[in-house]
């Protein structure tokens, strides 16, 4: 396992390294990657896909790559921010249009992404999720500029409407020449070839994790004499809160012992708040509204049982957090969910009221009968599946099959692109591409890239400052300094 | 490209689809089992030509309700036709239709619905004073607005009765509210360019009778009796046809061309393209929720 | 550490003494005071600072001592002046030395408590600031205003440095009373004040000051007490009172009269100087509002104003008619409703018919009238502009009439169309979750719904442009009285007082200072001149503004707009509901 590093990182990586299962593969890494994470989602947002990216940067920072993050810019936090570890975070101007997703014109992102990636010498660029836009402006203007891309996908997407056949011919177009596809699950993976008419080869499954840490259980908080379930979702129609609408009276009808506790905002709310009217539940059902992250642990463990009524799901976080905690999950059986968790430790079920009602009792029949696993064997199953260094080992597999990959040069791009994306779409794109060429031509000659200067890493010149940062770290992990630009 | 993977145990170790097992395989490793929950067309419905030809009808229908109001204005406004002989005619067509309503189905749907004739007649003399009662300000009502503007105005109406129309589709533009508004505007709007009030009076009411009670006739009929259905459909598009022959061969025959192709060529050539589907479902889809969940909150 | 001696120029010349000041440990300057001469007793001198320092609360102590050179170049006084240090203990103790015809300067730093190590003698580095006594001791120091981040920090802690000493010369004034003719035990040198001439004049009206406000305040009093008797509460008068503006700007006055002449003694100098800016504020008013009541009251201009002033409304009214006459046929070409353009029409010309008639009734008193209006000019011009604003109101009262009809009927069709494009869409607004719903109408609710948009949509442009030419009239007579009210606003706010002490005496206002080198050699200490930074007139403006009366709506533009555009009626008066944007 020798591994040449930059100076001065070696200290933290070599204990991670040890501390990495050594099963699954081999390690072949041979430098370290400057690698640079786009997405619209990042902090202050909250969700799936923001964790992700801050989690696996931290690892790969810890693992001596450097990683720099872009996003846009979430009302007065802009410019240049760093976070713990000296994670350096891009936020863009870019205007936002719908869900926290920019505009894209294609082009209006290019100035500032090319200035970014030359002045920190990136290497590979990774893109999360495809809703966001701009994580699409980022593989295009990369591939324009012969940077090698990654992609992650988080969601998954039908074929059966009109607004999914253009979102996923989009996706075809932005995918078809990127280099490697992470996906989350292997029904994500199944998903994302579908859509985007991918060789499978390139489509890589690493899940997600959870911080185990942060996700104990804690039997104490729980009163035995009732039967709590918890529900921990955005209240809207896709995360099937029309479900738990029916599946709250006809329990509670059934079962005078059993209350629930549901956090998460959404618009679905109201129907819930009338459940509650209509059936006098008020003492039975807590509503707790919107939570932060760092009290989503406190509610899990007030409950026995976790309820998760998604429609669709590509790797659902939510019911290993609550496993972790030492609950008993009952879910729908969509999407990436059965691959979550091993049997024992989850009840799927039909996403219909009657068939989870069903498993809910299930459940709750285990758990009078006492035949559940107590919390503490829950969690020490749970805490051994999911870890972000292995993630971020995975990960930094997939980044060195890929910077080994030679770049298209221009002429076979397009000659792909009309290929591979349909006759329409890809003239279309490949005119596109062009233009985009065009544009960077003129870019560099308007400020060519030896004028632009090499910006300093958060670790110092030659690393210099590592020491110091690995001594104020520990004074406070998520101080966050910020920088005029 | 991708780097050498130590595959020596694959043989023994068989590859799971689970998450949470270190599996010796590669992270893009494919199996043979890859897609294998992929299903093609399992919500496809196959088509009876004969019976997408009388779903059409709908259609027909409607488009003939819009040409016979427009021919029936053509008339009043030329002087051809006396309002006298409209009312007298909307009014028996309309207490025949009433009396076919209730007679189709014995009165059953009239006791679902738990609507009393007192009901009835209080809607219809609603109607009557308020048409009745606004006619001279109708009249009035467009006369500085020029013509051509008042014509664009209702083609855009109803058009728009035409596209919003329930015709039993479960589409999300379909706003059966929005359709009969449209009507109504449009024909006020035509209503006003009539010589008298009274031409005007009679204009709206017989567009209510013909937008909004003749449907209702219709979805009845069509429930009940289809046969009588596919007759009257029929002796209503010839009469449009007729109407439209008697204004303007050419548009008449448009109409006539327009009518065979949605009643004929749609439907073949929707059965044709069945043969083309492909969708494809898996275990990627957003799972519907099959059950109503209205009664939980009834 | 640079140890700042700040030393005031009027003691540069004195003879040979003691240095009396304060020791500001935080920023590590003395402040010297003044010089105390000799020969003296040293238990004088410590009676006198005690009384300073009772009297003004700030550590006065000896610093130092003070060493002429021209007086008597012997070296007998060296010695004399380091044995003074043991009588007079302080930390440090400052040894200050003008030599050879005042061009060489020397200040030598003792301390005390030896340091540390004593072989290496620490070496003080001092800096000599020369501040102007008057000056520093007159001039009001004003924080710096909000900076950006960056340099908040060093800003804030040099600012406090610098208050620090204005504060410590602002309250030893009593140490500056002592007059060099004095014959004391003990004398000082330190800046003197030279006006005294005037100063019976001075004492005199300070004599007389105190019981001319309070026999003024006891009348204001009576006159405010009178004011709010109940009969002034009663509906009607309660209404026109606070929609007046001359009310308004009456009862503003008398607040101003009653803060000049309140016998309180103004606490902070910020009070002091808004008594004095609004005292001037007053006396300027009246004294143009004699002037105005001068030049109307000469030559019959009364008599001419109100012969013009009925032709004129005639007038108004006139063109009025025309304007109506003109909206009646096609106006600008425009689609109107003719039935209802009519109606409208012959509503407004009865309107105006009525107003001419009652024009024509008021006539022979229109002289009356504005000749004992223009004796409200002796109360300030103020008050004569808010009458003139209240009497445009009145006699454009037949345009406000227009705009409320206009607005009112303009503001029904808005609404009803609203409500029924919902309904036109199978929509409704829903009250309790304050969003629109989907709802299934019945029929006859369709129809009539349906019947009435139509109707409503296309009578709206009549009632659209009626709306919108009463409107623009309206607005114009509301953007005049706008105009006056900004005069009067104008007249009433100015700091007019600070705005000439700015002008006259710069350093009266002082926001920081700035240091000009004299003197920078090696080996000698840092000579600097400290000048005040005179306030900017901007920074004047905004700090003394004196806060604006009366009932002025404060409309952003979007919500003016806004209001326009839904039909809301614009008043130039606050409405109770309006919020304050």
């Amino acid at each position: 396992m020798a591994c040449r590093r930059g100076g001065g990182h070696g200290q933290p990586t070599l204990a991670t390294l040890s501390r990495v299962s050594p099963g699954s593969l081999s390690t072949c890494r041979t430098h370290t990657h400057n690698i640079c994470m786009v997405s619209d989602f990042f902090y202050p947002n909250m969700g799936g896909v923001e964790s992700h990216i801050y989690q696996l940067s931290q690892c790969l920072i810890e693992r001596g790559h450097k990683v720099i993050i872009v996003t846009h810019a979430y009302g007065n936090r802009k410019g240049i921010r760093y976070l713990t570890k000296g994670l350096k975070v891009y936020y863009l101007p870019l205007k936002v249009m719908y869900n926290q997703s920019t505009a894209t014109t294609l082009f209006h992102s290019l100035p500032l992404l090319r200035y970014i990636f030359v002045r920190e010498r990136v290497t590979i660029i990774h893109s999360h999720s495809s809703f966001s836009a701009m994580a699409h402006d980022a593989l295009f203007h990369a591939k324009t500029m012969g940077i090698q891309t990654v992609f992650t996908d988080h969601s998954l997407f039908g074929f059966a409407d009109v607004s999914s056949v253009l979102t996923n011919k989009l996706l075809t177009v932005s995918l078809c020449d990127t280099n490697h596809i992470i996906c989350v699950s292997y029904t994500s993976k199944e998903n994302t070839v579908l859509r985007a008419a991918l060789n499978p080869e390139i489509v890589s499954v690493i899940p997600n994790a959870v911080d185990p840490t942060d996700f104990t259980p804690d039997p104490f908080r729980r009163h035995d004499s009732v039967i709590t379930i918890v529900v921990v979702s955005r209240l809207v129609y896709r995360k099937g809160t029309d479900l738990l609408s029916g599946i709250i009276p006809e329990l509670c009808q059934k079962y005078q012992n059993l209350n629930f506790i549901i956090g998460g905002e959404g618009p679905k709310r109201i129907i819930l708040e009338e459940v509650r009217e209509r059936y006098q539940l008020h003492d039975r059902v807590r509503l707790l509204g919107a939570l932060e992250h760092k009290d989503v642990r406190n509610v899990l463990v007030q409950g026995h049982i976790f309820l998760n009524t998604s429609l669709t799901e590509a790797f659902c976080m939510a019911i290993v957090e609550a496993a972790s905690c030492g609950l008993q999950v009952v879910s729908t059986r969509v999407g990436g969910i059965p691959e979550v968790l091993p049997e024992n430790l989850i009840i799927l079920c039909e996403p219909s009221v009657k068939s989870l009602c069903e498993g809910l009792e299930k459940a709750i029949f285990q758990l009078n009968s006492g035949t559940l696993l107590t919390p503490e064997n829950i969690h020490n199953i749970v805490k051994t599946f999911y870890t972000w260094r292995n993630v971020a080992e995975r990960t930094e597999k997939v980044y060195d099959w890929v910077s080994m990959e030679a770049v298209l040069p221009m002429d076979k791009r397009l000659d792909r692109l009309i290929s591979h994306c349909g006759p329409v779409t890809g003239y279309i794109f490949a005119l596109l591409a062009v233009f985009d060429f065009v544009f960077l031509v003129f870019l560099r000659w308007m400020t060519p890239d030896s004028i632009i200067d090499v910006a300093v890493d958060a670790t110092g010149p030659r690393g210099a400052w590592t020491h110091q940062c690995s001594h104020s770290e520990k004074g406070g992990e998520n101080n966050e300094m910020s920088k005029t630009r | 490209m991708m780097c050498t993977q130590p595959i020596t145990n694959t043989k023994e170790a068989k590859w799971q689809k689970v998450l949470y097992e270190r599996q010796p395989f590669p992270d893009n490793y494919v199996d043979r089992r890859f897609l294998e929950e992929l299903r093609k067309n399992i919500y496809a419905r196959k088509y009876q030509y004969w019976a997408v030809v009388f779903e059409s009808s709908v259609v027909v229908q409607q488009l003939c309700s819009v040409c016979v109001f427009v021919v029936i204005w053509w008339y009043m406004d030329e002087g051809l036709l006396a309002p006298h002989w409209l009312f007298g005619a909307g009014l028996a067509s309309s207490l025949l239709g009433y009396v076919l309503f209730d007679f189709i189905d014995r009165g059953e749907g009239r006791k679902k619905s738990g609507r009393t004739r007192w009901a009835d007649l209080k809607s219809a003399l609603v109607f009557i004073t308020f048409t009745y009662g606004f006619s001279p300000v109708l009249k009035t009502l467009t006369e500085s607005v020029s013509t051509d503007t008042i014509y664009a105005m209702s083609v855009f109406m109803l058009l728009g009765h035409l596209i919003f129309f329930d015709y039993g589709a479960n589409a999300a533009i379909v706003s059966s509210t929005l359709s009969l508004n449209m009507a109504i505007f449009a024909s006020v709007c035509l209503a006003s360019r009539l010589p008298r009030s009274l031409h005007a009076f009679i204009m709206v009411t017989f567009a209510i009778q013909i937008f909004a009670l003749w449907p209702m006739l219709q979805k009845k009929l069509k429930a009940c009796t289809p046969r009588s259905y596919v007759g009257v459909t029929l002796l209503f598009a010839f009469s449009a046809f007729g109407g439209l022959l008697s204004i303007s061969a050419v548009g008449a025959i448009l109409f006539a061309l327009l009518l065979i192709s949605i009643s004929c060529l749609c439907p073949f050539y929707l059965i044709r393209l069945q043969l083309f589907k492909e969708n494809i479902h898996g275990p990627w889809d957003e799972a519907e929720i099959k059950e109503d969940l209205s009664r939980f909150l009834s | 550490m640079v140890l700042k001696a700040f030393f005031p120029t009027c003691c540069a010349s004195a003879d040979s003494g003691l240095l009396v000041g304060r020791w500001v440990p935080e920023q590590n300057s003395a402040v010297v005071l003044a010089v105390l001469h000799f020969p003296f007793m040293p238990i004088h001198v410590k009676e006198l600072l005690a009384q300073v320092q009772q009297a003004s609360q700030v550590g006065v102590a000896v610093l130092g001592t003070w060493c002429h050179g021209w007086q008597e170049p012997n070296e007998s006084l060296g010695p004399f002046l380091e044995g003074l240090g043991a009588i007079f203990p302080h930390e440090p103790w400052l040894q200050l030395c003008r030599e050879r015809g005042g061009i060489l300067w020397s200040c030598k730093v003792t301390r005390l408590q030896a340091p540390a190590v004593p072989d290496t003698p620490r070496e003080d580095q001092v800096m000599l600031i020369f501040y102007d006594q008057r000056k520093v001791l007159l001039s009001q120091l004003h924080p710096p205003a909000v900076l950006p981040d960056h340099q908040a920090g060093d800003a804030t802690a040099s600012a406090s440095g610098l208050a620090a000493v204005f504060d410590t010369v602002a309250r030893s004034e009593v140490l500056f009373r002592s007059d060099c003719f004095d014959e004391g035990p003990v004398r000082l040198s330190h800046w003197q004040s030279e006006g005294v001439e005037a100063s019976i004049l001075v004492e005199l009206a300070k004599w007389a000051s105190g019981p001319v406000c309070l026999l003024l305040a006891g009348l204001l009093s009576l006159i405010s007490a009178a004011s709010t008797c109940r009969v002034f509460r009663m509906w009607p008068l309660s209404f026109l009172g606070s929609k007046l503006s001359t009310c308004e700007q009456l009862r503003c006055r008398l607040g101003h009269l009653t803060l000049v002449f309140s016998p309180q003694k103004a606490e902070s100098p910020t009070q002091l100087m808004r008594k004095a800016n609004t005292l001037v504020s007053v006396l300027l008013d009246v004294a143009l509002g004699l002037a105005l009541l001068s030049w109307l009251h000469g030559k019959n201009r009364i008599g001419q104003l109100a012969d013009a002033l009925i032709p004129v409304a005639d007038h108004v009214a006139e063109e009025l008619q025309h304007l109506l006459q003109w909206l009646m046929g096609v106006p600008a070409g425009l689609k109107m409703n003719r039935a209802l353009d009519q109606v409208l029409g012959r509503f407004f010309l009865y309107h105006i018919h009525l107003w001419i008639s009652y024009i024509h009734l008021m006539s022979p008193f229109i002289e009356h009238i504005l000749w004992h209006v223009g004796l409200s000019a002796c109360l300030g011009l103020t008050v004569a502009l808010s009458l003139l604003s209240d009497i445009i109101a009145l006699l454009t009262f037949h345009i406000y009439c227009f705009y409320v009809y206009g607005a009112r009927l303009y503001c029904l069709k808005i609404y009803g169309l609203s409500s029924l494009w919902r309904l036109f869409r199978g929509k409704k607004w829903n009250v309790l979750r304050q969003r629109v719903d989907s709802c299934s109408y019945d029929l006859d609710q369709l129809f009539i719904g349906t019947l009435l948009f139509t109707i409503l949509l296309f009578l709206l442009p009549t009632t659209a442009l009626y709306y919108l030419v009463f409107t623009l009239l309206r607005l114009l007579v509301v953007a005049v009285q706008g105009l006056l009210h900004l005069l009067v606003d104008l007249i009433n706010s100015l700091p007019l007082y600070s705005l000439g002490l700015r002008l006259c005496r710069p350093y009266r206002l002082a926001a920081g200072v700035k240091f000009c080198v004299l003197e920078h050699e090696t080996g000698r200490p840092l000579r600097l001149l400290m000048q005040i930074n005179p306030l900017p007139y901007s920074c004047v403006l905004h700090t003394y503004r004196l806060p604006s009366c009366g009932c002025h709506p404060k409309h952003s533009w979007g919500s003016l707009c806004r209001k326009l555009f839904f039909g809301e009626l614009i008043y130039p008066w606050r409405q109770r509901g309006d919020k304050q944007d």
